[in-house]
């Protein structure tokens, strides 16, 4: 049931972000019009059942089942292809269709313009939305030079908020992290059979929201946080300070990065 | 055997036979414990082999092909120059490191830890700590990070770099020769079709950015995951194989993809596709003859 309902509602995702689908299914009406006239009979032939096959929910859940439950409905999409038929059905379109129709190159050039015009429409125009709080991969270099600068042990294992963190293991993997970026990242939990306890994700609730009230008491965080052999800590300066008085109970204040984060190390 | 191949089924063949080597090495360092860097030299060396082998053979094939190809005529030089322009536009956006996304995907966390323990899977990547239960073997197979982390041990670039920025060249080269097959395979006659066919493709890859899943996401954003590896080189390469009914390749292709991919035990898209396509042909096929003894 629940891949019938992920094949109902992945088709409707497939086509909301951008409509190269509908693009595609153009292309497929064109082609089956001319289908006398298209000598690659069992690429469309082929790729009309593919495209049928992934569109209906009963036989998309089928071929989510074959796919396994790690990949999502739109990669059965991969057996249709789209990017090909498009291209083909655009060539056949501009060499056969309209030579036919005209052979004025203005009329020819307005046709091939319209359908770059199309193509960019299809594309969902816009930008992706920029992480405000995204540090860039030197940002973190640097913050990780200065990390293994302060830190006596010779592993360091850090506790940081998630922009540092999620870039930390790819840039160095000689540093341990108390938690990695499927902590956040959901996805990610599929490459492994582990699972954070609930001390780690509140934990992670702590550090991203310092400056609430309302959360694990601080204490607690710190008793966490030790107990896990954590000896370097990145913690943002907008926390409160009686929750940076705790912190300081066992970790000394090293230095201040980027005027963002204050570097504690584990007082020996 | 030569005189059926072209120097883009050489390319391909080589690509795959790249991935079975890094597999081998792969399964060597997990399987049998031994260490990652022998697991990148014989990955490194089988790659330098493979690619001297399709240097050698894409030179008697391209002088074999060189008294039957015509000059090209204007309209070609024309749809190349703009290819041209468009794939630099592509290696620039590539090359930016500025369309990179890493949700869903640790494979430089991978390489890194690999290079740091120097065996594969001995910690966790994302933490850098022992597994408490483990991973599953369907992922613990593929090869990609010991193919990549190969490169990084004994070339002077960082993993992030590597994998992020320069195999995605590779791959958008690759996959532009896997195009070029199939167009060649869909226009067999028409020369001047080619060009044009990839004109539209790469235009349409450049279109199709804006969603996961998507093939243009996959070259853009995600050029070094195994998926897009899948479906930018080996699903192209699998269309034109089916359709001329190469057996033995579309045999490959589906091994390549059980090593890059995680798939049903080995049975994936490619498996599927080309299934698809001989079962579509046997009926076209049938109905033709058919027609042939009504007629």
């Amino acid at each position: 049931m629940s891949y019938l309902k992920s094949a109902w509602n992945g088709w409707g995702e497939f086509i909301t972000a951008g409509k190269l689908a509908g693009v595609f299914l153009a292309a497929l009406l064109f082609l089956l019009f001319q289908r006398k006239k298209v000598k690659q009979q069992t690429f469309l032939l082929y790729t009309t059942i593919a495209a049928v096959l992934c569109i209906f929910p009963v036989m998309a859940a089928i071929l989510m089942l074959y796919q396994t439950i790690f990949f999502d409905y739109q990669w059965i999409w991969t057996m249709v292809p789209m990017t090909c038929f498009c291209a083909f059905a655009a060539v056949l379109f501009l060499e056969d269709h309209l030579k036919e129709y005209t052979s004025d190159k203005r009329v020819k050039a307005a046709v091939v313009l319209m359908l770059l015009g199309i193509l960019a429409i299809s594309s969902g125009l816009g930008k992706k939305a920029v992480d405000p709080k995204a540090l860039t991969t030197g940002e973190v270099k640097t913050i990780l030079t200065s990390v293994k600068e302060n830190c006596a042990d010779e592993t360091v294992k850090l506790w940081a908020p998630e922009e540092v963190l999620a870039k930390t293991r790819a840039l160095d993997g000689s540093i341990e992290l108390l938690y990695g970026r499927n902590m956040w990242d959901n996805h990610l939990n599929a490459y492994a059979y582990d699972v954070y306890s609930e001390d780690l994700q509140e934990a992670h609730f702590w550090i991203e929201h310092t400056t609430w009230y309302e959360r694990i008491p601080d204490d607690e965080c710190l008793e966490t946080v030790v107990n896990r052999g954590v000896n370097c800590i990145l913690l943002p300066m907008e926390v409160r300070e009686d929750s940076l008085e705790i912190f300081l109970t066992e970790y000394e204040k090293k230095a201040v990065l980027f005027e963002k984060y204050y570097l504690l190390t584990r007082i020996r | 055997m030569l005189r059926k191949l072209s120097v883009s089924d050489i390319v391909l063949t080589g690509f795959i036979a790249t991935v079975g080597g890094a597999e081998c090495a792969h399964v060597l360092a997990v399987f049998l414990h031994k260490s990652f860097s022998l697991a990148a030299a014989l990955t490194l060396g089988g790659t330098v082999a493979v690619f001297l082998c399709c240097l050698a053979f894409s030179v008697l094939v391209a002088r074999r092909d060189r008294k039957s190809i015509d000059p090209l005529s204007k309209k070609e030089k024309w749809l190349l120059a703009a290819l041209g322009c468009v794939c630099l536009w592509v290696f620039a956006l590539l090359i930016s490191g500025k369309t990179i996304d890493v949700h869903g995907d640790m494979t430089v966390e991978t390489v890194q830890s690999f290079l740091t323990t120097d065996a594969p899977y001995s910690v966790n990547p994302l933490t850098g700590e022992a597994y408490t239960a483990g991973m599953p073997m369907r992922l613990r197979v593929l090869c990609l990070p010991t193919l990549y982390g190969a490169f990084c041990k004994f070339l002077p670039v960082t993993p992030w770099t590597w994998i992020h920025t320069i195999v995605p060249c590779f791959v958008f080269v690759l996959s532009l020769v896997a195009f070029y097959t199939l167009g060649t395979t869909l226009f067999p006659e028409s020369r001047e079709r080619r060009p044009l066919f990839l004109l539209a493709v790469v235009l349409l890859l450049l279109a199709g950015t804006y969603a996961y899943g998507m093939d243009g996401f996959g070259l853009i954003s995600s050029g070094w995951r195994g998926v897009s590896l899948r479906n930018l080189i080996l699903m192209p390469y699998v269309f034109a194989l089916a359709l001329r009914r190469r057996y033995m390749g579309i045999v490959l292709c589906i091994l390549a993809e059980a090593c890059l991919v995680w798939t049903l035990y080995g049975l994936g898209m490619c498996l599927l596709t080309a299934a698809g396509i001989l079962i579509c042909d046997l009926i076209l096929r049938r109905r033709i003859s058919k027609k042939e003894v009504a007629s």
